[in-house]
Order: C-alpha cells, then structure tokens, then sequence
C-alpha cells in the first residue's frame, strides 16, 4: 500500500476528531531546526465543511481492538485498515511543513495489540521527528488509554498538548456504547497528565532548562446528541473538568449517525449543530466571560434556546440588571452585555479614560450596537429612537426583522398578484382600469 | 495653524518619504490636496516633489516617538503598509491631531480621525495573519518560493515569522501586486523590489506532495457538515488562486503518483 492509500484511510478515521488547534504555545526557530509555534495558533485552510486545517490530523493505525459501538474503527467493523510507519509519518510530516501546508501534527491511533505498543510506536514517531528532524512546530497527541504511565510521560515530553476523549458525557452512556471503556480509565491519565503538568510547572521555575510537560496544556472531547444527555449536564460536566483538571479545552462534535445499531439515534438523524453551536458559545462565557454554569441555563431550563444564543438569553432573563452606563460600569459588567465581547470591552475601559463615550463611539470602538443597544446608556441616556420592550429586544437579538405571525405580508402592490400584463397596460393608458 | 494647499505632494512611497512629507508640512504650515508616487500619470493639480531625506525622516520619526510613544511611531508605521486610497491623507489628519493631542490621542479609540487610523492597522495585521497560514511554498530543487497577492503591504510584518520558522531554508515570498520579494538564504534576509517572478516547472516530488495535500484536503472534510458559506468567511476567494488545494492546474490523473516514486520518496 502506498503513502496516497495510506493517507486517505487514516486521514478519513481520523477527520471525525475535532480539535485542530495549533494554539497555547509559543516557540521560537533555532538554528539547524526547522519550525516555531505562535500561541494565538495559526490556520492553515479550511475544508470543505469550514472547519480550519492547522495540522496534518491523522491517525497512525485505524487498526483497534475495541469494539466502541459509536466507532467506525471498531474491531467488528469491516473497513480498509492501513497503518503508518514513524519514518513515512515523520517524513510526511516535515515535507507537509516545509511547504507551509501545516503547522504541525495531530496524531491519534486504534489500538494494536495492546495501548503500550501503540503508545511506543507514537513516541518513535514523536522522537524522530524532535530529535532526527529537529522538529519544532506543534505537536498534539492522543494519549492511550491503559498505557503505562512512563510511557504517556515520554509522550508529554515530546509533544505540546496531550489529550484524551471522555467521548460520552455519563459513565451510564459509556457503559452502553464504549463496553470496554470506563469512566475511570479515562479520568485516570487525564489526571495524570494534569498532575504532571502541575509538577513541571513547579519544575521550570526552579530549573530553567528543566523539559516541558505538553506545554500547550491538555484537552478533550465529547460527543454530543449520541444519548440523551441534557445540555446541563454537559455545560456542568465541562466545567466541573475545567475547574478540576485545569483543561484549557472542551470539545464538542456532533455525532454523525454511520451505523445503525438499536442503542443509536437511527441513521436519518441529522447531526445536532445547532446544539454544537450553542455549547461552544456557552464554553466561551465560561472561559473568557466569567459565566457560570448554573447562571447559563439551570434545572428548570435545561437545554438551550433555539432562538438565542446563550448570552443574549441570560441579558433577556436579567432585563432587572441591565441597562449599564457605559462610561461606569465596571469591566465584569459590560462583558455581560450582549455585543460586546473581550477585545471591545477592553477597548472601552481604555477609551472611556480619555473622554466620556456616546454610541457613534461605541460603533467605532467595534461595538455591535445592533444588539448592546437595548442593554447600555451613554452619559445616562438611551440610545435616541429606541423602541424598548421585551418583545422587541427577542425579537432583534434573534435576528427576525418583523414580529412573528404578520412575517408573510407582502408589500402592498397595486396589482393583485401577477405581475401587469399587456392588456392592463393599455386598458391602465386608456382609462379603462 | 494650517492652511489647506492646492499643491499635490509627490513622494517615493517610502514611510521615510511620507515622514519627510510630514516634515513639509509642518515647515510650511500647509495641508497638501494629495499625495502621489513619483511614476504616477500627471494630473490637473500642480504637483510639489518631497525628497527623501534621512534626516527630515528621523526627525519626524523622534518627534512623532518623543510626543506619541513608541507605541504611537508602530501604530503609524504600520497603518502606513495599508492599500487602500488616501491612507496618506488620513494618516497625515491623525497625526496633526495626535501630536496637538498628546499621548492620550492613542487611546481616542472612538475619535473619528482615531479609529480610522486603528482600522487600517487591523486590516493590515489581520491580512498579514492570514498569510502566515495561507502561503504555500513549492520546491524548486531545495529552494522553496511563493506568490501572493495582498491587498496591503505585508511582508515586512510577515518577515520574521518565516525566516523564524525555515532558518535552514533558501526561500522567496512574492508579492505580486506591489512588486516585491523577501529573500532569505540562512542567516541574511532581505526586502526587494522585483518587477516580476514565474516559477519553475514543479519536478516529480513536488508533484507527489501537491497531490497527497489535495487529497488530505478533500478527505479531512466531513460531507455531512458541509457548509460552503463558513468556509468562504475564514477563506475568502481571493486568497485562493495561489494556494495548492484549490489550484486546478497540474492535471491530476497525468501528475497522479508514481507509486515507485513514492516508495523512493517516503523511504
């Protein structure tokens, strides 16, 4: 099988992970090397399905020995299987780079024979590739459940950002559709690798040249929409791994229906994106928004509105908190405000010291007015011509122009519904009509 | 105080000639219509030739930094690189009112002249990130080149990523709308101007690379997520015609892999 069979076979297992973030790290060229990596992350392209290419996603084998129900690499599954060799990966890989189609790897694996070996054979691609090649891009490597720990700190080591997929977001869920999962044998090296992120931490201050631990953090996954999970309980889930083991991300993929099977949603299911949408919006008021789970959405309101999305839905059932002067009000408070994000409140804070603001300012420091107006004053007034009411404020956040019900009203046309014909145009020029 | 000119000033289209056009301005108390380049085709308004002086350059650029911060100086400098129409103009606009201002102009972000100003320093920034992802080098026996078609000036903000990145490499980035080149071998790199650049016929292993990405290209997507208006917003068209996977030019099925190739290739 040649390197083209091979990348297409393991590129295909591999696209179903999300994560293609190149981010967290920054690193500077050395000489005799080849490569660096920003922490703002770098895209690269993006496919077909808009999601952003920044590292060459594949997996080293789709070979496994699990059967994971949900999985199309599972053992029971009669596909094409292929592997790589750390050569052929490395070199890929390099070449990839070189031409600044990639910034670095993202590497995942089935598990052959058993985790240890997998995770042998993903450490000799890593060192070729940082020690043969003086690699020094970004690297990003799926831990191996069940390894040996020693094994998954020689991975730490070598790559940037360590992850494991939690998959599914109830240890009942698990059981059903990952038989030969536990909850506990995924929480464990995730607490391993937070552990020793914390060590290393603690390592690079004392000794300077002390090797780094997946500088770029960790993250995971989860598939949303493959059990009946509320979105609650995975907002809550995600931040409960957020607080505990210091994730710098949570993602989330919607499951796409590919076989069928009796505990699956059936195959005409469509994939939940919308649901996807909504989480990540969540997961960025509890990261950068200061947001709590149980203020995004609680037990009477466990799943997300359709129509709005998570921030402007809390500012419509806190109307008794808003509107916000914006020339006072103190940093926490205007990232609240639906429109303005990190960047414009920053902005403001910075703006207001020179000289007090009115909307025209807003508009130009970037402010979505579109939506903040109905939340903010200016030197205490109103935006002027505003028609505030809680019907109105839904109605503009969630991007319907007219009120509901009266959105089929067409414009009134002086001709019933065809367009004139000929014979109305001259009985209209003859007086006739 | 300012008297608005006829005059049209005529420049090298240099920051330092832009400085010393600044200069002028100040010297004469004058506000020039507009500006042009020295190739431009002559027009109604008379035109005044601003030479570019190293020393009425560094002046300007001491005050500007003596009055606005060093922060200030950036901010211009890198507005400067933006390709839209009358950038002079409104840079000339904000920095006869940052320099009456003070230091506290750079935090006006609301101020019309202001902003104005911030804008054009995101577009630049903002394309020049794009370009860190979206260059494509080919190999052309162990020298790597590029084209690009910016809509601003941005390979001084792109320089040091690449020649951080390929220390090793012999590299060239083309920018084919303002006729320049970065050139780097290791340990020298430079900016030049360059009228034109064609690249050389790609050989077997380039060929073998372009297509093993297309398909990685094609095969990373998930067709029941496709969703052409997304792609379109993180990558616009216009960035495409010089990138390897939306490029239709190498016949696919005459340029498919030698599979022997590949073995030799890839070891």
């Amino acid at each position: 099988m040649d390197v083209f069979e091979k990348l297409t076979i393991l590129t295909d297992a591999a696209k179903y992970d999300v994560a293609c973030t190149s981010s967290g790290v920054d690193r500077a060229g050395a000489a005799g090397g080849i490569g660096n990596a920003a922490a703002c992350g770098i895209c690269h392209s993006f496919s077909a399905d808009g999601r952003c290419i920044s590292l060459l996603k594949v997996l080293f084998t789709n070979a496994c020995i699990y059967d994971c129900k949900y999985c199309l690499n599972r053992r029971s599954n009669d596909v094409r299987r292929a592997a790589f060799t750390p050569q052929e990966l490395a070199q890929l890989t390099i070449e990839f780079y070189r031409r600044n189609y990639i910034e670095g790897l993202f590497l995942s694996s089935g598990v052959f024979k058993n985790p240890d070996y997998t995770c042998e054979q993903l450490i000799k691609t890593l060192s070729l590739l940082r020690n043969e090649y003086s690699f020094r891009g970004y690297i990003h490597v799926k831990a191996i459940p069940g390894a040996d720990a020693r094994l998954i700190e020689q991975l730490g080591l070598l790559a940037d950002r360590m992850s494991i997929n939690i998959e599914l977001p109830t240890s009942e869920g698990l059981k059903q559709l990952a038989p030969d999962k536990t909850k506990q044998s995924i929480l464990k090296p995730m607490g391993l690798i937070h552990s020793r992120i914390q060590e290393n931490a603690h390592d690079i201050v004392q000794y300077r040249h002390a090797p780094k631990f997946a500088p770029a953090g960790h993250s995971t996954q989860m598939i949303v929409g493959a059990t009946k999970d509320s979105d609650l309980h995975i907002l809550r889930l995600t931040q409960a791994l957020y607080r505990k083991y210091t994730l710098k991300r949570v993602f989330f993929s919607a499951y796409i229906p590919m076989q069928e099977h009796a505990l699956l949603p059936s195959l005409d299911t469509k994939p939940p994106l919308l649901r996807e949408h909504r989480l990540y919006q969540a997961d960025w008021l509890l990261r950068f928004y200061g947001f709590d789970a149980e203020e995004i959405l609680d037990d009477a309101h466990p799943d997300f509105n359709p129509v709005l999305d998570p921030k402007c839905n809390w500012a419509v059932n806190h109307l008794d908190q808003f509107p916000v002067e914006v020339n006072r009000a103190p940093y926490e408070m205007l990232l609240r405000v639906p429109g303005i994000g990190v960047k414009s409140a920053k902005r403001i804070l910075i703006a207001r010291k020179s000289g007090s603001l009115d909307f025209p300012d807003l508009k130009r420091i970037g402010v979505v007015l579109k939506r903040a107006q109905f939340f903010l004053t200016c030197r205490g007034k109103r935006m002027p011509q505003l028609k505030f009411s809680p019907e109105t404020v839904v109605r503009t956040l969630s991007g319907q122009s007219f009120p509901q019900g009266i959105s089929d009203v067409t414009q009134l046309s002086l001709f019933a519904s065809d367009s004139p014909t000929k014979e109305d145009m001259q009985k209209c020029l003859s007086g006739q009509l | 105080m300012f008297k608005r000119s006829a005059l049209m000033y005529q420049y090298d289209k240099t920051l330092g000639g832009f400085l010393c056009c600044v200069y002028s301005c100040y010297q004469y108390s004058e506000i020039p219509s507009g500006f042009c380049g020295d190739t431009e085709a002559p027009t109604l308004f008379e035109r005044k030739e601003i030479f570019t002086e190293q020393k009425k350059s560094r002046a300007t650029r001491r005050t500007i930094e003596h009055r606005l911060g060093k922060a200030g100086y950036t901010l211009l400098a890198n507005a400067f690189l933006y390709g839209g129409e009358e950038k002079e103009m409104h840079l000339l606009q904000f920095l006869l009112f940052a320099l009456k201002t003070g230091p506290s102009a750079l935090r006006m972000r609301g101020h019309p002249l202001v902003s104005r100003v911030y804008d054009m320093e995101r577009a630049v920034l903002n394309e020049a990130h794009h370009f860190l992802g979206f260059i494509r080098f080919s190999d052309h026996g162990g020298a790597l080149s590029s084209v690009i078609e910016p809509k601003h000036f941005v390979l001084p903000k792109i320089r040091a990523h690449f020649c951080d990145r390929f220390p090793n490499e012999t590299f060239l980035i083309f920018d084919k709308t303002h006729h320049a080149a970065l050139l780097h071998r290791p340990n020298s790199a430079a900016i030049v101007p360059l009228e034109s650049f064609t690249p050389a016929a790609s050989d077997d292993t380039e060929l073998l690379f372009c297509s093993l990405w297309k398909q990685y290209h094609q095969t990373i997507a998930i067709l029941e997520r496709k969703n052409e208006r997304c792609q379109n917003t993180h990558l616009p068209k216009r960035f495409r015609g010089q990138m390897t996977e939306f490029s239709v030019q190498p016949a696919e099925p005459a340029s498919l892999p030698d599979l022997n190739e590949a073995r030799r290739c890839l070891g």
